[in-house]
């Protein structure tokens, strides 16, 4: 297990090289740069500002500089946006407010779409699997920007219960978390019943119905093990885009989170706040996977460790 | 083992209240930086105007220069030597006396090419060496090459705030973190959440700490106009600069929305070195043919003015050239003339604009516009916001949508934008006449005679016409009624300090 824990940070790191080089060159091929604006800079001022951020050096020397830093001292440098903080900075207060509302939301996904799915599943074809599945298509159906709208109107203004925007207190959570979480949890009922269904259909199960297992046993020692293990493996790319932040729920909702900088760094020509996100991401995305292939195992041991 | 790790991120990142502020109001982005000399937007220059206090500061109703850190100057017979005295009574919120090295400092730094400082040309008319001196801890003075009648009021410009020396030295580029900062102003910096909010405290060590009414302020972090409308109807924040376009004619009914109009125009390029928009009669043609009234309360709809000029009218002291009046048929007739009659022969042109959606609209409603009053075709082309600035700097574009905001209250600001050569020209448009008028105004003693020279300048380029102005800017403001002495200024300038809540 060790050696596969090692083999697996390994390719992660191998990964980031890859992102890292990638957007280093994506975003240098972009017209622009981060000290265009309708304000002219003259040319010693212009000058002077890029050769204080390695920007008149060759492009492979600015390439392994940059690579060193990241990569050997774990600095993602100042960004060039917000001229007071370093990207660690920007990363590390922004992040965690990300991930607090990503969890919110995958708790609210979790405490709605699971259920529901295995309910779904579990009265196949009754009035109530017809309601359900119909729920399930029209939460995946609206955006969350449409949702957020909604509940906005209906929570703060028409019944005044909750604050419109901020993030200040746990109230301030709910609405974003649920415009954020009841699409994801639709979609994760959906993908439940379907593979809570298929699971209650294979030959185990009709071994251990043969055998006289009542069904409720039937369904929670047998088939939700296997039946859940997509809703796992879905869960892992989702849990790295919910926790990364949803940028438009962000905006909507004023949530202090790294959202934003996904396409404003990238508007912005803010070269190392850009890198430091997407590394961000995609480190959590790997990491994620990781996690869900260990946790696919522990569920199912006919899935293969690889 | 997978509801851990969002258990733990939300244990990590869940919100952390904070008493409340005395007012709150709303940030349109996460400010750039604390440093005076590097700061770019009018909104960090709300937040500097409160930490920190300048030679001179404006008064917020008539944005005539009164004393700061300075209580008084003198000015040398021949209009060129300012020497600033300051009062001994400002100090540091260490408790540290502000003194004439502070400036020298801050003013040197703005100099400086390292610093990168956006609005170092308003110090253009300093002497080449040796302009800046201290020759005593209370005295400041500036030498020019030659007079500036309001070089007063350029002096309270944010980027010329003082800075300490030895808060720079010990520690570079984190000197503005809210643990090392220090202050002069009014208020002091408590808190910093990246984009989240700024909180001041008010600062015990100014010098008139005993009129500054409110004594914490937060400033909310909120991107989306809509969301800040939000925040301002449910009474979560007390004051918001600007408001979404759609929303404005039905917010102007209401007592508490201010609309006044502020130093700025939005106008059409023109790439003079792409025939036909090389002959000046095309370009002044499609100029006149402009439904300027339309535009203005149609598609921008948040207190824009019609313009014919360049500089607005509400600029004090100046008096713009006559325009005749004119419209849709002058402009048929001068595209005629220029050998396009009724638009036959006139090729389809690139409106260039920034991708945003106001103006993508305004793009859509000038092409159709000019469609139908002189038959030509204009293509609107949405460019990312950095390529757009790309492209215009070097001229790859045929028409663009452009604006500018003034710095400070003189024609300048907006007509130096045109001179040969200059960054902001972005045109190709070159005319020695222009810029002689321009090179005399600035060494013209007489304060008449320079605001003639400067509206003949004016004249001239309307007339030359490589940009057509299409309005003058308005500012809307939502201000809460609990809110006292907030006032509307050309310049868009808030003070922190004389604000007010009622109970």
């Amino acid at each position: 297990m060790l050696l596969l824990i090692a083999q697996k940070l390994a390719s992660i790191a191998l990964l980031l090289v890859v992102v890292f080089s990638a957007s280093f060159g994506l975003m240098r091929l972009a017209p622009g740069g981060p000290f265009d604006s309708e304000r002219d800079l003259p040319p010693d001022i212009r000058q002077a500002i890029e050769a204080r951020f390695e920007l008149d050096q060759p492009l492979h020397r600015q390439y392994l500089s940059y690579l060193a830093d990241v990569f050997l001292r774990f600095d993602l440098r100042p960004s060039f946006s917000y001229r007071d903080v370093s990207v660690n900075q920007i990363i590390a207060e922004t992040f965690p407010r990300s991930a607090a509302l990503g969890s919110a939301a995958l708790l609210v996904a979790l405490l709605f779409g699971l259920p529901a799915g295995v309910l779904a599943a579990a009265r196949k074809g009754a009035a109530a699997d017809l309601l359900l599945s119909a729920s399930f298509a029209l939460g995946l159906a609206i955006p969350n920007f449409v949702l957020a709208t909604l509940l906005i109107l209906l929570f703060c203004f028409v019944l005044p219960w909750f604050p419109v925007a901020g993030f200040e207190s746990l109230r301030h959570l709910v609405l974003p978390a649920l415009a954020l979480g009841i699409p994801i949890g639709a979609g994760l009922a959906r993908l439940t019943r379907a593979s809570v269904l298929e699971a209650l259909a294979s030959p185990f199960v009709r071994t251990a119905r043969a055998k006289g297992l009542a069904p409720r046993a039937v369904l929670t020692r047998h088939a939700l093990r296997a039946g859940l293990v997509p809703v796992v493996t879905f869960l892992g790319p989702a849990a790295a885009a919910v926790l990364t932040g949803s940028l438009v729920i962000e905006k909507i909702f004023a949530i202090p989170g790294m959202g934003t900088f996904f396409v404003s760094s990238v508007m912005n020509r803010d070269y190392t706040l850009a890198t430091g996100v997407l590394l961000l991401y995609f480190g959590l995305v790997a990491v994620l996977n990781a996690l869900v292939d260990i946790c696919l195992h522990l569920l199912d041991p006919r899935v293969e460790l690889k | 083992m997978l509801l851990l790790t969002p258990i733990c991120a939300f244990l990590l990142g869940r919100p952390r209240p904070l008493p409340p502020a005395d007012l709150r109001f709303v940030l349109p982005f996460e400010n750039s930086t604390f440093d005076p000399a590097k700061a770019t937007t009018v909104s960090d220059g709300w937040l500097l105007a409160a930490l920190f206090e300048g030679l001179t500061r404006l008064d917020p109703i008539s944005l005539e220069p009164i004393p700061g850190v300075a209580r008084s100057f003198d000015l040398s017979e021949d209009g060129r030597t300012y020497s600033f005295h300051l009062s001994g009574e400002s100090r540091w919120s260490d408790g540290a006396p502000v003194t004439a090295d502070d400036f020298l400092h801050a003013w040197s730094r703005v100099l400086a090419p390292e610093t990168g400082c956006a609005f170092r040309n308003l110090l253009r008319d300093l002497e080449p060496n040796n302009a800046l001196s201290a020759p005593d801890p209370l005295t400041f003075v500036v030498r020019l090459r030659r007079p500036c009648s309001y070089f007063p009021s350029l002096a309270a410009h944010f980027c010329l705030l003082p800075v300490r020396r030895d808060l720079v030295e010990a520690h570079r580029d984190s000197w503005t973190r809210p643990d090392h900062l220090i202050s002069n102003g009014p208020y002091r910096l408590a808190l910093h959440r990246i984009r989240d909010r700024v909180r001041l405290v008010r600062n015990e060590h100014y010098a008139r700490a005993d009129q500054v009414a409110l004594g914490v302020i937060d400033a909310l972090v909120v991107e989306s106009p809509n969301t800040a409308l939000n925040l301002y109807l449910t009474g979560a924040v007390d004051w918001v600069n600007g408001a979404p376009p759609a929303a404005v004619p039905e917010l102007r009914k209401r007592p508490d929305v201010r609309i006044n109009p502020v130093l700025a125009t939005n106008f059409l390029r023109f790439n003079v070195t792409r025939p036909p928009l090389d002959d000046a009669r095309v370009r002044r043609a499609i100029g006149l043919a402009l439904d300027r009234q339309a535009l203005c309360e149609y598609v921008y709809r948040s207190g824009e003015v019609p313009a014919r000029a360049l500089v607005p009218p509400s600029l004090p002291g100046y008096a713009g050239p006559d325009l005749p009046e004119a419209g849709p048929e002058a402009a048929r007739r001068l595209l005629a003339e220029a050998g396009f009659p009724g638009g036959e022969g006139f090729p389809e042109m690139e409106l260039l604009h920034a991708a945003q959606d106001s103006a993508r609209n305004v793009a859509q409603a000038i092409a159709d516009g000019l469609r139908r009053r002189l038959s030509i075709r204009l293509r609107p082309v949405p460019q990312e916001f950095k390529v757009y600035i790309h492209s215009t700097q070097n001229l790859k574009y045929q028409i663009s949508l452009g604006m500018w905001i003034g710095d400070y209250l003189d024609p300048s600001t907006f007509l130096d934008l045109f001179r040969s050569g200059s960054g902001g020209n972005r045109t190709g448009w070159s005319h020695s006449g222009y810029d002689q008028l321009l090179l005399a105004a600035a060494g013209s003693l007489s304060s008449s005679g320079r605001m003639a020279l400067l509206k003949e300048a004016e004249s001239l380029l309307l007339e030359q016409g490589p940009i057509a102005p299409i309005c003058h800017r308005g500012q809307v403001n939502l201000v809460s009624p609990r809110v006292v002495g907030f006032t509307t200024n050309l310049l868009d300038l808030h003070p922190l300090d004389q604000l007010r809540t009622r109970p």
